[in-house]
Formats: structure tokens, C-alpha cells, sequence
């Protein structure tokens, strides 16, 4: 543990900046190449010189005779600019490899999760067309290659593992957007729409399932999931409202049997899908209101809760959706060098899976800051606290492991290093009390080789706890090593 | 490039303002009128931003930006178009060219799918990593700075005037990160055409005007050279070139919102 949290406080130390000595006015104009001794304090001339308004290419020219050596010539063309496309291609690609460092020796019949873990190549590729003047048509993709599979240490006679992450080729985002009016736009097709003013909790952010197959470990970018929608944004003013139609039914990625992630039954139950991939549509409604220092924002919707309970069917276990329903509001505000933010949300008809036959209503409240009044460096810490209304202790047990009150927190530094160039950035997560249920700290440095080439690397830290999740992935750490080509 | 990014074309600005010789001139009256040029309005063009490290390795940035002035306040989108990773974010900046008053800034980050409000009222971080701060990139709130003219000094053969400012508080000083400033403003362009700022940390930054064009009657910087000195070493380097300037483009108040930061370009 004191090994984990040193690499914070060495992080943090380096935020000290040194203040050195004065320098003279002097001295400082020696670095334009001056003569120190020219400068005159008789204020009382008035300057002549070239003082024909007319003739500033003459003024000009003289600008070309700079005293020193001129400005290295740009690598580009003149005008980088003159031939921007109507349709552009751009997309990434990343090869990343992964190394679980902690796990112990399975024992007969389970996997065996030492060693190499990851070491997944990701094609990424994004089409934006321009349609007429003011339409766009988005498409994005991607392709994934992961050759290392779980190994079992002693085969078992149903293993039934599947290839969870050996190949993806997916389409993503891929969406028609416009204008209807001067004050509306539409946006239909698959993508992704944020809720919520917080960056490390989801409480009101439920729109789009997430990727959630390694905690802590998938890129940001990556961790939404898109999905179909019909969105319609009107714009009055300092208002803004949402009006959204969800017509397919996509899920939350969560490990599956032979992840180390996973810590389920041995098999997964079937998912109950009456609808199919598109079905009854949801809807959700959003409204925003940006002021100078301030904004607001409240969102209501019934929606297929991504996350499914088990429930015994007919024929064995079932993982089942609920439709819920969520009312909501978010809000910042900024003070100086502060910048505070706020959520809450109330769900109702929630399932769990120890309690199937009962609807169950949450209340969520989350209160944050961010201070970047410190050059090249964020802080950000959050703060989330749920109730579970008229609470029952099944759900104490697994797997819910859900307490009737509980209180998670986040914290966040990053700074930028060598004109940011180099990144470094740290992030920790722990239930509350601090100590009692584990929690996680990433730790990632990356590096801009040049303009188009990332490296990066770092470590994903488990803590163990006394209840789920990290009660049962503590063994899990991480060391992870990635390089990204952007084009 | 998490950081926000303020109205560069500002800082041009700041530049250009006018100034009438008169004997009887003194730093403030100088720097009044420096503010209270006629600046153009309504501005559009493309940035070229090269980062020079102490090696000589370049990096670049492309932006395209768009500016309107909405009576003492100033409205800044831009977007940028290179390098690749971070294609398509937006900052939009509504700056208020009251002292007490802090900026607003959204930035949009198309990998995060979402519009963050920034707090900005520390001017002094640095601008997407360049050696160009906040505070370079806006106007001076002039009555928080002491102005005192010490000379006059030749840059390529012209005569200009040196005014020192040196912040009025230590609360300014933190906030623009100088611990005083000299600038050299031509009389007869009416404009600060070089510059040496003393940071807090007790480096120094050297500024130079370049290259210099009237565009739709408007003198404008097109290139500015700025450079960090530590010692007597230059340790990094940002030439912030502008093309395609244009004045007076008829830009509709709707180009400067949330809806337009997340459409794009």
C-alpha cells in the first residue's frame, strides 16, 4: 500500500516551482541583442524617424533586417489551409500490450492470468462528409486483434470460454446531422450523447451503455458505446432542450467467464431480449440553460436500464432489463480558478438480482471541483453519495453487494511537462470509507514523439476490499505500454 | 492541450493600437490609446502555431478561428485541424474586458464527447503548450498594471518608446504570471512591436513582431516569434503565423455558441 500511494505523493511533489533571482532591464534586453548601454532614460525626446504614416513598406523592410538570426522556415506549405476537403478520412492506430503482475498461481481448473494479458492492435478509422452546405454525414469503425486468450491451467471438461477480446470490427458512430430550422438540428443514426457534468461518475450520464470489460483500463474514448438515436436540439437563446428517441436496445460490455474480471457463476445466463437488437423506442428529454460563471441542466428518461438483474425463468436464469426511469439536474459554476459542479438524479423501477420481484428507487447526489490555478496542472475531486430507498438486506449479499447508503470518491492531478509534450497523470477511485472496500489508482505517463506518434505507459493498481468489486479483482494490477498513431 | 485557450487574435491587438507622438505623452496615455485602437471586427483566418524545442524539433498546430466583437466584449471560436489526436476540439471564449470580471470558456473534446467549462481566471498557463500565455493572448486590464515610460530604443531602425509595466497587486502578478513587462511601442505605427516579459519562475520571454500586413485596412501581425529564455539559453520557441486574415466578415452572432463548438467546422 505505501508503495502504491508514494508514487502520488512523488507526483504531487513535482508541482513545486522554483522562483528565481531578479533580472535587470538591462540584462534582458541583451537577449534581443542589444547594447544595454543604448537604452536612454531621458524620456523628454520625441521620437521622429520614419514618421511618414504612408510609407510602412519601408517600415516593413526594415522589419526584414532583424538584428538576429531570422525565424527558421517553416516545414509546411505557405497555406496549410487552401484546400480543406469536403469529405476527410482520419482515424488511429494503437498497439497496446498488457501485463497482469500480481496474480498468484491459479489453482486446478481455473485460469491462469499471470503473465501477458492484452497485447491488442486497434485500427480506428472516421469518415465525415459534408452534405450541401450546412448537412454531415459521420461513419466510424473500428477493427480489433487481441491474440492472447485466457489460459486454462487445467482444462476443464466445459470450459466455454469465449473469444471475448480476439476480434472486434465494429461499426461506431455513424450518423446523419443538420439543421431543420435556424433553431433546431437533427442528428439521427448511432452516437453518443453525455449527460451530466462529471468526469469520473456516471450519475446522470445513462444514455449509452459502456464498455466495461476492465475497470479502470479502457481508454476513455472508448468506453461509451454508441447507439441508434433520433435527437432533435432546439436552441432559444441561453437555452438549449433535447429530445431523444432510442429505438435500439444495446447493452453494458461486463467481463464474461474467463476474464479475471469476471467473478460470476460459471456460466453466464442467457440474456431475455424480447424486442430484439431494435424494439419499443425509449425517450429522454434534456434542458440546459449557459449563463456567464454558470450553467444548469435537467434530464428526465425512460429508458432500458443497461445493466440487467438475473432472474429465474422457465428454464433456468435469465439476465433481464428493466425499463427505468431517471429525472435529474446538473450544474457548474465557476469561482476564480474553481470550477465546481454538481449533479443529482432519482431512478425508479430498479432490479436487482436478489430482490427480482421489487422495484427499487435510488436518489444519487454528486458534488465536485476542479482548481487550475496552477500552471500546466488540474486537480479534480468528486464526490458521490447514493440511497437506496426502502432498502432490502438481500441486497447486501452478492451479487449486488449494494449497501443502502454509499459514498465513492475520485481523484484526479495530471500535469504537462516539456511545453506538453509529456503528460502525467494520476487517478484514484475508492469507496468510502477510504481503506474498507479497495479502490483502484491508474497511473499513466505519455509522450508526443512528434505529431503524430504517442507512447505511453503506466500502472492500474487494485486495492483489495471487503466487498465487490474489489474484494474479488485486488490480484488484478496492471502494467500496461501503448503506442498511437494518429492520422 | 487540456488547457483553454484564450482570443489570440487579442494579442494582435494589443499590438497594433495606435499612438500619437506627442511630447507630452506618458506610459498610461501611450498604453490608453494602445486599447483603444480601432482593431477591426468581425475577423476569420488560420493559425499556424510551430513549436520549437531547445533540439530544434518542431511541432505543429493548425487552427482556424473566428472573432466578433459584442460591444466591450470579445467572442473567440476556434477549431483545430492538426495534428491528428486532437482534430475537431473547440474553444470558445467569451472575453470580458472587465477587471473583475473572469472570462468564459468552454472547450469541446470530441474524445470525450462533451463541452467542459474551464475556469480561467489564472491568465498565466501556457497556450496548447506554446511559449504564448492567457495572459499574451488578451488584452491588459490597464489599471492593473503601472505603467512608466523608460526610454526610447531603435528595433530594425526605428525609433520606438519603452513603457515598463509592472503589475499594481501580487494578486495580478500571479494571475498574468509577470513580475513586470517591457514593451516597445512604435510611435509611428502606433503599436508594441517587440517585447520582454519576467516570469514569476524567473525565466524570460522574448516577443517579436516579425511580419506585419494591412488587411482590409487594418495593420495586423502575422507573425509573432516568442521564445523562453532561461539564463542565457533559449529553452523553447513559438512562431504563431496567421493567413488567410480577413475583417469585416459579417459573422452571425449563432457561429459563437455550444451548438456551433460542437458541430465543428
Amino acid at each position: 500500500m505505501i508503495r502504491k500511494w508514494g508514487l502520488a505523493v512523488l507526483a504531487i511533489g513535482v508541482l513545486a516551482n522554483p522562483s528565481l533571482g531578479e533580472i535587470s532591464v538591462e540584462e534582458a534586453l541583451e537577449g534581443f541583442g542589444f547594447d544595454s548601454s543604448e537604452t536612454e532614460t531621458d524620456t523628454s525626446t520625441i521620437i521622429t524617424g520614419n514618421s511618414d504614416l504612408s510609407d510602412l513598406d519601408a517600415i516593413l523592410d526594415e522589419f526584414e533586417a532583424i538584428d538576429e538570426p531570422p525565424a527558421p522556415t517553416l516545414q509546411t506549405p505557405e497555406d496549410p489551409f487552401q484546400d480543406t476537403p469536403r469529405t476527410s478520412l482520419s482515424g488511429s492506430v494503437r498497439q497496446k500490450f498488457v501485463v497482469n503482475f500480481s496474480h498468484d498461481a491459479p489453482s486446478p481448473g481455473e485460469y491462469d492470468h499471470r503473465g501477458l494479458s492484452s497485447m491488442s492492435t486497434r485500427l480506428d478509422l472516421k469518415l465525415d462528409n459534408k452534405i450541401g452546405d450546412d448537412f454531415r454525414l459521420f461513419l466510424g469503425g473500428h477493427l480489433l486483434l487481441d491474440p492472447i486468450e485466457p489460459k486454462q491451467f487445467q482444462p476443464a471438461q466445459n470450459a466455454g470460454v469465449s473469444n471475448f477480446s480476439d476480434f472486434e470490427a465494429e461499426l461506431d458512430e455513424a450518423y446523419l446531422q443538420g439543421p431543420l430550422s435556424d433553431s433546431i438540428d437533427l442528428t439521427f443514426g448511432r452516437q453518443i450523447v453525455v449527460w451530466g457534468r462529471s468526469d469520473q461518475f456516471r450519475v446522470t450520464d445513462i444514455l449509452n451503455p459502456v464498455d466495461n470489460r476492465t475497470p479502470g483500463l479502457t481508454d476513455i474514448k472508448n468506453l461509451r458505446l454508441p447507439v441508434t438515436m433520433a435527437r432533435l436540439d432546439l436552441y432559444s437563446g441561453s437555452w438549449t432542450s433535447g429530445l431523444i428517441l432510442i429505438p435500439e436496445r444495446r447493452f453494458d460490455r461486463t467481463p464474461e467467464l474467463g476474464s479475471d474480471y469476471y467473478f460470476g457463476p460459471a456460466t453466464l445466463p442467457s440474456r431475455d431480449n424480447p424486442g430484439g437488437k431494435f424494439s419499443k423506442p425509449d425517450f429522454a428529454v434534456s434542458i440546459t440553460g449557459t449563463f456567464s460563471g454558470w450553467d444548469l441542466s435537467f434530464y428526465s428518461a425512460r429508458i432500458l436500464n443497461r445493466s440487467p438483474y438475473i432472474e429465474e425463468g422457465q428454464d433456468g436464469p435469465v439476465r433481464k432489463h428493466q425499463r427505468i426511469s431517471m429525472l435529474g439536474s446538473a450544474a457548474n459554476f465557476v469561482v476564480g480558478s474553481w470550477l465546481f459542479k454538481t449533479e443529482a438524479a432519482f431512478h425508479k423501477s430498479l432490479r436487482f438480482s436478489n430482490a427480482p420481484e421489487k422495484d427499487f428507487e435510488r436518489l444519487t447526489a454528486l458534488v465536485g471541483v476542479e482548481y487550475s490555478g496552477i500552471v500546466d496542472t488540474t486537480l479534480a475531486l468528486e464526490v458521490v453519495s447514493s440511497h437506496i430507498k426502502d432498502f432490502d438486506n438481500r441486497l447486501l449479499e452478492q451479487p449486488n453487494a449494494q449497501k443502502e447508503n454509499e459514498t465513492e470518491m475520485a481523484f484526479r492531478v495530471g500535469r504537462t511537462f516539456l511545453n506538453e509534450s509529456l503528460e502525467l497523470s494520476m487517478a484514484a477511485r475508492a469507496p468510502s470509507p477510504i481503506g474498507n472496500d479497495g479502490g483502484l489508482l491508474r497511473t499513466q505517463v505519455s509522450y508526443d514523439l512528434n505529431d503524430s506518434v504517442e507512447i505511453y505507459g503506466g500502472t492500474l493498481l487494485y486495492f483489495v476490499g471487503n466487498n465487490p468489486p474489489y474484494s474479488k479483482i485486488a490480484d488484478n494490477d496492471r502494467l500496461f505500454l501503448g503506442l498511437n498513431y494518429h492520422f | 492541450m487540456r488547457l483553454i485557450l484564450n482570443s489570440i487574435v487579442g494579442f494582435v491587438l494589443l499590438l497594433f493600437i495606435p499612438l500619437a507622438v506627442d511630447a507630452d505623452n506618458s506610459a498610461l496615455d501611450i498604453m490608453t490609446r494602445v486599447e483603444t485602437r480601432d482593431d477591426g471586427d468581425n475577423r476569420t483566418d488560420n493559425i499556424t502555431m510551430t513549436l520549437i524545442d531547445k533540439n530544434g524539433h518542431e511541432r505543429q498546430r493548425l487552427m482556424q478561428s473566428y472573432r466578433k466583437d459584442e460591444g466591450s466584449t470579445v467572442w473567440q471560436l476556434i477549431f483545430f485541424l492538426e495534428p491528428a489526436n486532437v482534430r475537431n476540439t473547440g474553444f470558445l471564449t467569451y472575453d470580458y474586458q472587465e477587471p473583475d470580471r473572469d472570462n468564459d470558456q468552454w472547450i469541446y473534446l470530441p474524445e470525450l464527447y462533451k463541452t467542459k467549462r474551464i475556469a480561467s481566471s489564472d491568465k498565466s498557463q501556457p497556450f496548447m503548450g506554446s511559449d504564448f500565455s492567457y495572459a499574451d493572448m488578451n488584452r491588459r486590464v490597464l489599471n492593473e498594471w503601472n505603467f512608466k515610460l523608460l526610454g526610447e530604443k531603435e528595433v530594425r531602425g526605428d525609433a520606438t518608446w519603452l513603457i515598463e509595466a509592472v503589475p499594481v497587486s501580487s494578486d495580478v502578478e500571479k494571475r498574468y504570471g509577470y513580475s513586470k513587462s517591457v514593451l516597445f511601442v512604435h510611435p509611428e505605427l502606433d503599436m508594441v512591436v517587440r517585447a520582454v516579459h519576467w516570469l514569476t519562475n524567473g525565466k524570460l520571454k522574448y516577443l517579436d513582431i516579425s511580419r506585419l500586413q494591412e488587411i482590409d485596412g487594418v495593420w495586423t501581425a502575422t507573425e509573432l516569434d516568442m521564445r523562453t529564455v532561461e539564463g542565457k539559453e533559449t529553452i523553447h520557441r513559438t512562431i504563431m503565423n496567421f493567413s488567410n486574415v480577413r475583417y469585416n466578415q459579417g459573422l452571425d452572432d449563432n457561429l459563437f455558441t455550444q451548438r456551433r463548438l460542437e458541430k465543428g467546422l
